[in-house]
């Protein structure tokens, strides 16, 4: 069964996108764009969603689904868990 | 023939409500008599804990007791959509600190047992398999008939715990005033399963909530592999279908992505149960000697799972209450009876306020969308913890969060959820 782990959404956020928090500080409940959050911008987003097609295989390309999908790495984990056992 | 008051305190209902008045006010010194109408243990819906309920569970000394039996540890809430696009999930021990940072996931037999056990040890007379009937309220006590296989009898005490949940006994009786607090009825459809998928890791043992267009599913994980799943639905929207509760909730699973995910090995292991639930909260709650605990004070909506934590309180405020007056020798005043209603009012009114914003579309779409911005996401999970009587500085943010909900009616303030964009009233 796949499984998608914090870590590895650390690793894809590290790669991806210009941080200005320590990534081990960004936890699955941690709001990634908005004030208050990590402070993600718009090009941001757009990397992260690449990010995820070539790391997990899974495409996310709807902008509304991205939005909904991208607010936290626990949103993303359990998203990205039922993309996989969906294919 | 009025028999001298053999007890103190008659307690009708021995569910949680009952139970801890029982204990607080045997452990007071108080004679009490318990009439309870089952056997128990018996099967209860209601099966999620609050954080905020911990302190009473721990005064009580049946906290070790729930550690010990292995009961799920919940560390969290988790909200989702039906199509899985979204995700909030509220961590306890993140902002409610050590005393609050998880609950447990009961099944309500042992629960409940474990309660009514703890008011025997604790010196109460406990009777169940027992229909309690009033006979007479009076400034000085109340008389009871109680009815059992083994025969009838009248008891008398100088007080009267009416802890009858949903059959509310002294409400019936003296035709208490009572608002529906303007939420629909709804209808509930239930069971428990073997096979349901759970979370990862950490988050194994949160509740989840999976919000729907018009109502919503909880999944609630248990011991022994057990995972109780529930459809709540608007009980015209159900009529109108014309479907079995069954038929519903299988059709529901369908068309929900997250629910098809979940349930994708389930297979059902007991009974299917229906509960027609609808919200209502009594005006009055006591009278010089009798007072109302726990559902028959009140119920609203489960959506917060905020039932056994305002049974457990008002049962406990309720025997503080009585415990007091018993020794000063009088009835309850004005005031006591006033205070008692008011506080249980703010504790419902909190959960009342976050489920009126659960069940309207914009303001959910705010709640999916967790912000740090001005220790907001902190606010909303000390109600989604059971906090009925937050701080004033958790107050006001809570009112910018809800301020919040209201704008999202007209302008976007968080991106709105895919699940309602179909049904826009005001497409962009």
């Amino acid at each position: 069964m796949a499984s998608v782990t914090l870590d590895d959404l650390r690793a894809l956020l590290a790669e991806n996108c210009m941080l200005q928090t320590p990534v081990s500080e960004i936890d699955e409940d941690t709001p990634l764009f908005g004030p208050g959050s990590v402070g993600l911008d718009s090009i941001d987003a757009l990397q992260l969603a690449v990010g995820v097609e070539q790391k997990f295989g899974v495409p996310l390309k709807d902008p509304e689904v991205a939005r909904q999908v991208l607010k936290t790495l626990g949103s993303l984990r359990e998203w990205l868990i039922r993309q996989q056992e969906a294919v | 023939m009025i028999p001298s008051p053999s007890y103190d305190v008659i307690i009708a209902g021995g569910g949680p409500a009952g139970s801890t008045a029982g204990i607080i006010l045997a452990k007071a010194g108080k004679k009490v008599l318990i009439l309870e109408r089952e056997k128990f243990p018996r099967f209860h819906i209601g099966e999620s804990l609050l954080p905020y309920g911990n302190d009473l569970l721990k005064e009580l000394g049946i906290w070790e007791h729930l550690m010990r039996d292995g009961h799920i540890v919940k560390p969290g809430a988790d909200f989702v959509p039906a199509d899985s696009q979204g995700l909030q999930r509220s961590d306890f021990g993140r902002f409610l600190g050590p005393e609050h940072a998880a609950a447990f996931q009961v099944d309500r037999a042992s629960f409940d047992q474990l309660l009514l056990d703890r008011a025997r040890e604790a010196g109460c007379e406990v009777r169940e398999e027992t229909r309690v009937e009033v006979t007479a309220l009076t400034p000085d006590g109340v008389t009871v008939r109680a009815h059992h296989a083994g025969g009838d009898g009248e008891v008398s005490a100088r007080w009267l715990v009416d802890a009858t949940g949903r059959d509310i006994l002294v409400g019936r009786r003296e035709g208490l005033p009572k608002s529906d607090l303007n939420l629909d009825k709804k209808i509930a459809v239930y069971a428990h399963f073997q096979g349901v998928r759970r979370n990862e890791g950490k988050w194994a043992g949160n509740i989840t909530i999976v919000r729907r267009s018009g109502g919503w599913f909880w999944i609630i994980p248990l011991r022994n592999g057990i995972t109780s799943v529930g459809l709540v639905q608007k009980l015209a929207a159900f009529k109108a279908s014309g479907q079995k509760p069954e038929e519903s909730f299988r059709q529901a699973v369908e068309d929900s992505a997250e629910m098809r995910f979940r349930m994708k090995n389930a297979a059902v292991t007991g009974e299917w149960h229906v509960a027609s639930d609808y919200t209502f909260r009594h005006h009055k709650m006591s009278g010089k000697r009798w007072i109302l605990a726990g559902d028959a004070a009140g119920f609203i909506d489960p959506i917060f799972s905020s039932g056994v934590r305002v049974a457990m309180q008002s049962g406990h405020d309720a025997a503080r209450l009585v415990a007091k007056a018993d020794a000063a020798g009088r009835g309850f005043t004005w005031w006591e009876q006033r205070s008692y209603r008011k506080s249980f009012e703010q504790m419902t009114g909190t959960f009342l306020r976050m489920i009126r914003m659960f069940y309207d579309d914009r303001g959910f779409e705010v709640f999916l969308n967790p912000t740090r911005f001005l220790g907001l996401q902190q606010a909303v999970v000390d109600i989604v913890g059971g906090n009925g009587k937050p701080a004033l500085s958790v107050l006001w943010r809570q009112q910018v969060f809800f301020a919040f909900c209201v704008l999202q009616r007209w302008f976007r303030v968080v991106p709105p959820l895919p699940m309602f964009q179909t049904n826009r009233r005001n497409p962009a």
